[in-house]
């Protein structure tokens, strides 16, 4: 069933509002970078429900904190802490520039198509991850 | 007759499915989830007056010493902005009110007619969204009256028992009664939002009707199926269950950052549109199996591309305007 196609033509949305959600994004992503190097990296501050209830750390745990090594530049220490936290970084930078490129008209595809299988690679990676983790005794402390 | 549960359940998470995902848009699910949040989160208001609470604190106590100058300086403060405070809370109540009856009609068009849009549909349907406002305020302020009532006949048995007017074991069952009595006014309270949200709401949208005749036409419906709707607000129960579980599970393994976004206004609803548009869409098609004049969704074009819509069209009401 498809009803949802009174939308108008997929297109290169190159208006000024475009560019300017563009760049708050960019500026949002770049002063939550800031924020992030600025959080504790070490154990022992608030941590999980999840972890609390049962002593067992859940898919995401240390992801913020490996993002906060990451902005420090201790790219070592994070993949240690949660090896997807960079491929998060990564994946939010490949997102804005391929915005861009669909603003710009060099992408034809409208890059937001991708959401949905994005999100269905990541929850899968995350719950290999701990999965593997949890078997290996690896999950963050 | 049969009545299917698990059909229109089908139909619906297809009509979700076939919105917000064939194809994937991002503006779509901004827009829509907009509209969801002005149908969903504003309008889950029918009790939510967290000063009634407070009001309860500090009320109780029997003054045995007799009010001097220092006892009424506070209250004479205090008292004022209470009544401001209570004042102020109503009046946002009420705007909140009307917001959410509004936006009850913006998304149900947006779920109805597949498309993501705010003011052309908030404008159309201005008259369906002020009838169940004004239908809204009347059944709070009455069920409220009930539950007031009902709670202050408890209370004074309990104190009557307490302050030994009577006796404390011929106290008991008038109280345990009041408590269930307030429990079946709760159900039935709940009953009625249910049927009005799923059922009413739709066939005001459906006919361009004010709530009173929506409620006119359902009413001998549900009378005759009593049992059938009994059952399909279990089945929402077990449903809004199995879903709250999920959602503590995805909740709990994001390290609560889940539990962050849905309880936050709008991004919430965006993050969880799925569930309201297929939700929004259960009621009408449960209600479509009893016949074409409880229809709803009838195949039409894709919006873009169909001819002006007549006002006397049964899929969407005319300019606002309830017959």
């Amino acid at each position: 069933m498809s009803i949802a196609s009174g939308h108008a033509p997929a297109s290169a949305g190159s208006g000024r509002g475009a560019w300017l959600a563009w760049l708050v994004a960019g500026a949002t992503l770049a002063l939550a970078w800031m924020t992030l190097a600025a959080v504790p990296s070490a154990p022992g501050g608030p941590v999980c429900a999840l972890r609390r209830a049962s002593g067992l750390a859940c898919p995401t745990c240390g992801v913020t904190r490996a993002l906060a090594l990451l902005a420090r530049g201790a790219w070592r220490e994070a993949l240690a802490l949660h090896p997807w936290a960079p491929a998060l970084a990564l994946q939010a930078v490949a997102a804005w520039m391929a915005w861009a490129a669909w603003l710009a008209g060099r992408l034809r595809a409208r890059p937001d198509r991708w959401i949905p299988a994005a999100l269905a690679v990541n929850a899968a990676a995350v719950a290999m991850l701990w999965l593997l983790r949890l078997a290996t005794s690896a999950l963050p402390g | 007759m049969n009545v299917s549960y698990l059909g229109p359940l089908q139909r619906a998470v297809a009509r979700a499915r076939g919105i917000l995902f064939t194809p994937f848009r991002l503006d779509t699910w901004l827009v829509l989830g907009f509209a969801a949040f002005l149908s969903e989160w504003l309008s889950g208001g029918w009790g939510h007056a967290a000063w009634e609470r407070k009001l309860g604190r500090g009320h109780h106590g029997v003054h045995v010493p007799g009010p001097h100058l220092h006892d009424l300086l506070p209250a004479l403060v205090w008292g004022p902005l209470l009544a401001g405070l209570i004042l102020a809370a109503i009046v946002v109540g009420i705007v909140v009110m009307w917001l959410g009856s509004r936006g009850k009609f913006v998304f149900l068009d947006g779920v109805v007619q597949g498309r993501a849009a705010i003011v052309e549909p908030w404008r159309r349907t201005a008259a369906l969204g002020n009838s169940l406002f004004l239908w809204k305020l009347g059944f709070v302020i009455l069920s409220g009256l009930v539950v007031v009532g009902l709670a202050f006949a408890t209370i004074g048995t309990a104190l009557l028992g307490w302050i030994g007017f009577h006796e404390r074991v011929a106290m008991a069952p008038p109280i345990i009664g009041g408590i269930a009595f307030l429990g079946v006014v709760g159900l039935l309270v709940a009953f009625v939002g249910l049927m009005l949200d799923d059922f009413v709401v739709p066939l005001m949208y459906r006919h361009g009707i004010r709530a009173s005749a929506a409620w006119r036409r359902f009413l001998p419906l549900m009378r005759e199926h009593l049992g059938t709707f009994v059952l399909y607000a279990l089945l929402v129960l077990v449903l809004s269950v199995a879903v709250a579980s999920v959602i503590l599970a995805v909740g709990f393994a994001t390290c609560c950052v889940g539990f962050l976004l849905i309880a936050m206004p709008y991004v919430g609803q965006v993050v969880l549109l799925p569930l309201h548009v297929a939700y929004r869409a259960f009621g009408p098609e449960f209600l479509g199996q009893f016949g074409p004049d409880f229809q709803v969704f009838v195949s039409t074009p894709p919006p873009s591309v169909a001819p002006p819509v007549p006002p006397s069209t049964p899929v969407a009401p005319g300019p606002g305007a309830p017959a």
